[in-house]
């Protein structure tokens, strides 16, 4: 069976160059076609790009993955005359989003039958993607009789993270991981000995802001991290959450809100920029930023000129975000004698009057889901690219692709069944959130606008975090740019009608609690320096 | 068909005459096609392409909306492009006098008495061109890494005790284009350091001479016989760095992405972002049919008001 | 400008000591001001070789001298790391310097020697591209090689660039042709020979030199080329060197020991072919090619 990557494609304007460089440089010799062959729905070459390419060692897969290899591979073994290939992911280099390679995909007729998405945050054309909830209503039959899934395929996901119901009423995704607090903050043991703590801070930002302090006391920079908005998002989706905004934004009621949602949102005033829920996590994060690094507001991860997690492997920060990227670095210079995670901690009152007590409840958002795309629909495959991932997403399969990804990227199970995974208790408590129903699927903070909007944001929150602006004026930048760009995605998607209802809705919306609230200027005073 | 004598002589002979012609326009024609090919399909088509689409809002596949002259208008009222116009003039300051600036050293290496310390310093001097510019730039982002451990610019400051100068030298909005045009200091290898010498070469051993025994010093030599006589060469390295600088955006995005708070942001850049980060190629297109318009006007006045570098690339060739 | 005096050796005065003395001295200073300068300049390459051979700990303890033992292994992993992208980078540049010097050769022979219909309209045709900058083509060309298919492919970096290389060669290969003389092609003209022939026989032979400038403008150009690789290619293994290389960098398995190392291999190959051009005919040649 053909693992290697083969991808169609056409050479031109070759004539007159030397042969040899044509043979070395021609990719595999792209596959002969013969579509008119399939279409019978069960054989043929299924192509699909996963997020991550199997077998392949990426920045966030520090160990390469194989199980999708394996599982595959039995899946053809029971379905004689399939080959399932595995192609680039569309977004593979960081110069452009995944939804351009999806669109340029599309315009070159090169997407692969099934193609990975972030759980369709991106309104995608309509054409280019296919339906699937008549799939999802349908049987897995993979599944043994009796257990979730074997009637209705969809019974396989938690209610939470049920596949996202775009605003047109119709499903296009099928969610194989969500990324709960995934991004895993890695810490030095003998750092935090030395400065008097005995493990990873408990649950909440009080007490992982409060082991930054002590460390910082002790005389050593306590984090290393960019400034990626990682810590600011899961705030705002805590706040959005706490102050009963979600429902109002998410109105097809699927525990999602997509582009379009949003953009209703802050079309009829439910989404304010000077709203405490996107304000407050801006001031907290401007003081946490005391316990980074010194030049963090430079360092970009691929492009630094140093490597990222280095100022935490030698030792001169006692803790570091994202440290799945190295993993296998960390393992090798002192494994978890050494080093220990923990996840994203959550939000209390101590930090915010609108957090609660306890800590609240786990957000989590899609980080890999599976779209069929149009060119399925032009071969014919869109049965077997469903059939396939029915396979896909057994519970014993799903386990195995979790159990692979625990040591590289924490990502969480979405579907039920998966109590025997053999994981650390750590995750074991986030597949119970969500059996105890504490888990809420996130608000996605980051699908307000366009690209563009969120250039402005990110400079803007760089000119505050440097005190080149106050918060006011970063504020009050944002929510100018902010009409452009909605203006822009109503233009891209033809909403202008629906907007004009939208604008109408501004009369009937009771504001959200948050009383006389006006943007502060003053610094953030973190709870246990008050 | 029966009066043809001395009149089919001369028409036979038009007839070859036109059919040679028509052979050397064949020729000619299959000598060019596989340059026009190329041309073609990969620099006017594109062209035209884009210079079409700024009127459109455009993400260069499905979205394509007429759109006017809007895109123009935002580009004049974008706060990014201020900022990066603004930028780019402190850019265009900086870089110009470091391409000026080895015309200085070359003079020095010039006016050494020894051929073979010439050759020395001449060589050397042009060596660090060998690395490729990505590489210095990675290796001066090492320079100014933050950390007082292992930046070297700030370990060197600590082991002359002055901590207190330590900083994260490309995330202060304040000094960021300063430290980018501080790159490769002292900005003496690179090409106008080999041009300004080789101007300063050409110059007649005899007009040295004079000058020497017209008892000249070395500085009213420089200003009154070198730079007159090199100004061609000066002129070259300006417009080519004028061209070069307008949409220059490479660097920039590797070293600071723009940042912090977009203190390093260039026109360049902002098209970058704008297309392939931002999905707005036609906005995208507006901004480089705006270079393209800049950098076009720039040359002709510089043409205008200079000797053409072209021009006298043919009449030195032709010496 | 300190002191240096313009006397060349031939015009000095051999009976003035005094001024022998400040002269000497004031040589003395214009040495010294070249090696400061000299210092300057190799100052970051100095330390990046330095770093190249220390293990991180090393180069916390001793930053500004050599630590010992040397971290020979740092090559070995750099190398491992790199050695595939200077392979497509090699690919790449050597298949866009036979596109250009075969095209543009062929062309600026038209443009030269050979009188044809609207011959100086097409040429200024090609000339025109000059002033089309390159992020104005940016977009274009993109979408072009998603078209076509030619994504993640080096094909889409190699039709391109030499497309791109292409006005600048036809610029410096007409000026070239048109200043061999006429009477070599006369005389092959006498004997029968073809366009092609004389191509073939006279007007490459003699163009040896400016075909290897133009050569190593197009390889250094594209060779160091960042920006158009990062939007072409996607997959690692089909990485050129400076996209490599700034992976390596991002990278968070590297320190700064292989990092260096990494730079410093980088360097060699457009060393190599640089030194080789110097120490041949075109090195003379190449400051005149600039002129």
């Amino acid at each position: 069976m053909n693992r290697a990557l083969s991808r169609r494609q056409f050479l031109i304007g070759t004539g007159g160059l030397a042969a040899g460089l044509i043979a070395a440089c021609a990719m595999p010799a792209a596959p002969m076609e013969d579509d008119a062959t399939e279409g019978s729905g069960m054989t043929g070459e299924l192509t699909i790009d996963m997020q991550y390419v199997p077998g392949k060692v990426t920045a966030d897969t520090p160990v390469a993955l194989h199980e999708i290899l394996h599982i595959a591979s039995e899946y053809e073994d029971m379905h004689p005359g399939v080959e399932v290939i595995f192609e680039e992911p569309f977004k593979a280099t960081e110069a452009m989003t995944q939804p351009t390679y999806f669109r340029a995909g599309a315009a070159a007729g090169t997407l692969p039958d099934i193609t990975f998405t972030y759980g369709l945050t991106f309104i995608y054309d309509k054409d280019t993607i296919v339906p699937t909830t008549e799939y999802l209503n349908q049987p897995n039959h993979y599944i043994p009789a009796g257990q979730p899934g074997s009637s209705r395929w969809l019974d396989q996901w938690f209610e939470d993270v049920h596949p996202i119901v775009l605003a047109d009423g119709n499903n296009y995704d099928i969610p194989v991981g969500w990324g709960g607090p995934g991004l895993v903050i890695a810490y030095n043991k003998e750092i935090f000995a030395e400065a008097g703590l005995s493990g990873p801070p408990e649950k909440t930002y009080y007490d992982y802001y409060q082991a930054c302090e002590q460390i910082l006391d002790m005389g050593t920079i306590p984090v290393e991290s960019t400034l990626l908005s990682w810590e600011w998002d899961r705030m705002v989706d805590y706040l959005v959450r706490a102050m009963g905004l979600f429902e109002l934004i998410d109105i097809n009621g699927d525990g999602f809100c997509d582009d379009v949602e949003q953009t209703r949102a802050a079309v009829a005033g439910i989404v304010r920029l000077d709203s405490p829920y996107w304000v407050e996590p801006t001031r907290i994060w401007k003081e946490a930023t005391n316990y980074y690094q010194p030049g963090y507001l430079q360092m970009a991860q691929t492009t630094s000129a140093i490597g990222y997690g280095e100022v935490f492997m030698t030792e001169q920060t006692s803790m570091v975000w994202n440290a799945n990227r190295i993993w296998p670095q960390l393992m090798e210079l002192g494994g978890t004698d050494k080093f220990g995670v923990f996840n994203l901690p959550r939000l209390t009152n101590k930090l915010t009057p609108w957090g609660e007590e306890d800590p609240t409840w786990l957000i989590a958002r899609g980080t890999e889901s599976k779209t069929v795309t149009k060119t399925a629909r032009e071969r014919g495959h869109i049965d077997l690219a469903v059939d396939f991932l029915k396979f896909m997403t057994t519970p014993a399969n799903t386990a195995r692709l979790i159990h692979e990804r625990l040591g590289t990227n924490l990502v969480l199970p979405t579907i039920k069944g998966l109590e025997d995974l053999e994981v650390d208790d750590d995750v074991k408590g986030l597949v119970s959130d969500y059996e105890a129903d504490t888990a809420k699927p996130g608000f996605s903070s980051d699908r307000i606008g366009d690209w563009h909007f969120w250039y402005e944001w990110f400079s803007a929150i760089q000119a505050y975090f440097a005190d080149d602006m106050t918060l006011e004026e970063m504020i009050q930048i944002q929510i100018d740019v902010l009409p452009t760009f909605i203006e822009n995605f109503l233009v891209d998607k033809e909403l202008h009608a629906e907007a004009a209802e939208w604008e109408k809705m501004q009369a009937d919306y009771t504001p959200p609690p948050w009383g006389d609230y006006t943007v502060p200027n003053e610094p953030f005073v973190m709870p246990f320096n008050a | 068909m029966s009066v043809q004598t001395a009149d089919a002589g001369l028409d036979s002979k038009l007839w070859s005459g036109r059919r040679r012609a028509l052979r050397r326009n064949l020729t000619a024609f299959l000598f060019l096609l596989p340059t026009f090919l190329f041309l073609a399909i990969f620099m006017y088509q594109p062209t035209v392409n884009v210079i079409y689409h700024t009127l459109f809002r455009w993400d260069g596949f499905t979205v394509e909306r007429y759109v006017g002259f809007k895109n123009f208008i935002t580009m004049v009222n974008d706060p990014n492009m201020h900022i990066a116009s603004r930028n780019l003039g402190w850019f265009f300051l900086g870089w110009m006098l470091q391409r000026i600036s080895p015309f200085l050293v070359a003079e020095l290496v010039f006016n050494l008495k020894r051929e073979r310390s010439k050759y020395w310093y001449r060589t050397l001097f042009v060596l660090p061109m060998v690395v490729p510019f990505l590489v210095t730039i990675m290796i001066w982002k090492f320079i100014y890494n933050p950390l007082p451990t292992t930046g070297v610019l700030n370990r060197m400051l600590g082991s002359f005790g002055l901590e207190q100068w330590q900083t994260a030298w490309l995330s202060e909005p304040s000094l960021v284009i300063l430290a980018l045009l501080f790159v490769s200091f002292p900005w003496i290898s690179g090409w106008p350091f080999m041009i300004f010498y080789a101007g300063l070469q050409q110059i007649p051993s005899e007009v040295l001479d004079a000058s020497v025994m017209d008892g000249c010093n070395v500085w009213q030599r420089m200003v009154r016989i070198d730079i007159p006589l090199v100004v061609t060469s000066i002129q070259l390295v300006a417009i080519q760095t004028m061209i070069g600088i307008i949409q220059e955006f490479a660097f920039v995005l590797i070293m600071t992405a723009g940042g912090p708070a977009k203190a390093s942001l260039v026109p360049g850049l902002l098209l970058f972002m704008a297309a392939f980060r931002g999905d707005q190629m036609g906005y995208g297109a507006t901004i480089g049919v705006t270079m393209f318009i800049a950098i076009f006007i720039l040359t002709l006045l510089s043409f205008r008001y200079t000797t053409s570098p072209f021009a006298r690339t043919r009449r030195t060739r032709e010496t | 400008m300190t002191g240096q005096t313009v006397d060349r050796p031939f015009t000095s005065s051999p009976d003035a000591a005094p001024v022998e003395l400040g002269a000497r001295f004031k040589s003395a200073l214009h040495h010294a001001l070249l090696l400061f300068l000299l210092l300057l300049t190799f100052f970051p390459f100095f330390i990046a070789i330095l770093t190249s051979l220390k293990s991180f700990q090393q180069l916390l303890s001793n930053f500004w001298l050599p630590a010992f033992p040397l971290q020979l292994h740092n090559y070995v992993m750099a190398w491992n790391e790199i050695y595939r992208s200077i392979i497509n980078s090699s690919l790449v540049s050597l298949g866009a310097v036979a596109g250009v010097l075969l095209c543009a050769s062929l062309a600026s022979y038209a443009f030269a020697r050979i009188d044809f219909a609207w011959r100086d309209g097409a040429y200024y045709l090609v000339l025109s591209l000059l002033m089309i900058p390159g992020v104005l083509t940016l977009i274009g060309r993109y979408l072009l090689i998603v078209q076509f298919g030619l994504m993640n492919s080096l094909w889409g970096l190699i039709l391109p660039y030499i497309a791109g290389g292409l006005a600048f060669a036809v610029f410096l290969l007409t000026g070239f042709f048109s200043d061999l003389p006429e009477e070599l092609f006369e005389a092959a003209r006498m004997d029968g020979g073809t366009e092609l022939q004389m191509y073939r026989l006279i007007a490459l032979p003699l163009s040896r030199p400016i075909m290897a400038i133009v050569g190593l403008l197009t390889f250094l150009s594209t060779w160091g080329d960042y920006v158009w690789p990062l939007l072409v290619l996607r997959s690692p293994e089909k990485f050129t060197l400076m996209l490599g290389l700034a992976k390596f960098t991002g990278n968070s398995q590297v320190m700064f020991g292989p990092l260096m190392a990494g730079y410093v291999i980088a360097s060699v190959p457009t060393a190599i072919i640089i030194i080789l051009m110097m120490r041949t005919f075109a090195g003379a040649a190449l400051v005149g090619a600039f002129k």
